[in-house]
């Protein structure tokens, strides 16, 4: 969830692979089903509210067919790396 | 598309096919989501009817709602065509009688009341039951069948066969709901002259007139027989024209009858409780076997709400990002790139798939002899 949501919040940032994504915040996270081999997990994030300072809050529902197995909203900061990092 | 409403009230007044009694009826404009209901104003504590087909009780020559004892209202369809056919979403109907106005036995006297209050457009969005499968219900004994296939629009096609040397075989269509006015309102109910004489038997046509109905001789009538029924339905006399339709209205339209039956399954598809974006092909339609389809879309129309919001994951598509395209994007490696590949994506949302397999990683310790992903993971 957390990198499908990433790649949103990076989305239209130039060189995101130098931006790293750090979890600040997760809530109401609810685990509904096992997930087992052979499932296709499906995972949606929605942008909750407009990104501000590189601050991302995302409602993320994953699903395996037509049954949610887990949802949970995510609260992420993307930072860039800095220059003499590699 | 915004919901609607009329911008003010209007009546009409008539009297009841069945019932024979004379009856006055108030449309009024409702707020939003309200819908269609009726109401008995003549009943103490004026009970609400809603139109829905949950309500319906009886459909044996017209539908009939009831949410019990009293509390009911019969021949509905032709005023909720009507409501329909003008693309309206919400109006309270206050009656004061058990039974709806035949009126001239189409919609036409309701669409020019309604058309006469005006339309107002309200905030809300019209929430559609959208058809997205073919859906279709057939009753073996009748002959009837309906199918809704999907379509952007609300188009109708009615085919009808009385196996009557008068009637034959006649189709209409609609292919727009706003032809609704001109070209299917003003379509008359009609009735064979075998029926008309066991309705009357049966006490189930007293109001019955010949100008709000149009009768078709489906046999030979002698002069004794004709003088009879003329007696019988108080006019000075009665006579069958070459095509064998009695009674001196002219229709409207060539294929009258099939477009009566076609204004029938939007008045009884209107107890779905929204307006469809479909296409409808109906066979020898009747009231049962449109109150039963009503009921399959109203239960495709619960199912489709359940599904709201689940990503479409189509196996065949061009992802919108491979793994290649993900990895240029974020720094994550293996083992820890988990998502393989992305469907949709915009500035506020994106949908991703990963496909999840027996060889990763963590199955091995989680837990040995029941795979299953960890939590943290998803």
């Amino acid at each position: 969830m957390a990198q499908t949501g990433g790649l949103l919040a990076l989305r239209n940032v130039p060189h995101g692979e130098q931006w790293d994504t750090f979890f600040l915040k997760i809530d109401n996270a609810r685990f509904k089903q096992f997930v087992s081999p052979g499932d296709t997990l499906v995972i949606k994030m929605e942008l909750i509210s407009p990104i501000r300072r590189g601050i991302v809050h995302m409602q993320a529902t994953a699903y395996v067919g037509n049954k949610i197995v887990s949802e949970a909203e995510l609260t992420a900061q993307i930072v860039k790396r800095s220059s003499h990092g590699s | 598309m915004k919901q609607h409403t009329i911008a003010r009230e209007t009546s009409i007044s008539g009297i009841g096919l069945h019932t024979g009694r004379q009856v006055n009826m108030t449309f009024k404009p409702a707020p939003e989501n309200h819908g269609f209901k009726f109401v008995r104003t003549d009943l103490e504590g004026q009970p609400v009817i809603p139109a829905d087909v949950s309500q319906v009780i009886s459909t044996n020559r017209g539908t009939t709602l009831s949410i019990g004892g009293d509390a009911r209202v019969s021949t509905v369809e032709h005023t909720l065509a009507a409501l329909v056919g003008l693309n309206l979403d919400n109006v309270l109907i206050e009656i004061d009688g058990p039974e709806a106005p035949i009126m001239d036995g189409s919609s036409k006297m309701m669409t020019d009341a309604l058309s006469s209050a005006g339309f107002v457009e309200q905030d809300s969005e019209r929430d559609y039951l959208e058809i997205t499968e073919t859906i279709s219900f057939k009753d073996d004994l009748t002959g009837s069948e309906l199918i809704a296939l999907p379509s952007s629009k609300f188009e109708l096609t009615a085919l009808i066969d009385f196996h009557s040397p008068v009637l034959g075989q006649q189709f209409a269509a609609l292919e727009d709901i706003s032809g609704f006015k001109d070209d299917i309102g003003p379509a008359r109910t009609f009735v064979f002259v075998h029926e008309l004489e066991q309705l009357i038997h049966q006490g189930l046509i007293k109001g019955g007139d010949l100008d709000n109905a149009i009768v078709i001789a489906d046999r030979v009538m002698g002069e004794v027989e004709l003088e009879s029924l003329a007696k019988r339905l108080d006019k000075p006399s009665i006579r069958v024209d070459r095509e064998g339709f009695l009674n001196t209205t002219d229709l409207r339209f060539k294929n009258e009858p099939a477009r009566h039956k076609l204004l029938d399954v939007i008045g009884d598809l209107a107890l779905v409780g929204k307006h469809i974006k479909g296409k409808i092909v109906a066979t020898k339609p009747g009231h049962a076997s449109n109150v039963e389809f009503a009921k399959l879309l109203k239960g495709f129309g619960i199912e489709q709400r359940k599904l709201k919001g689940v990503p479409r994951y189509d196996v065949d598509a061009k992802p919108i990002m491979t793994i290649a395209d993900i990895e240029a994007k974020l720094p994550h490696r293996h083992p820890f790139l988990l998502v393989d590949k992305i469907i949709e994506i915009s500035d506020s949302h994106v949908v991703g798939v990963k496909n999840v397999t027996f060889t990763e990683e963590f199955f091995r310790g989680h837990f040995p002899g029941n795979p299953v992903m960890p939590v943290y993971f998803k």
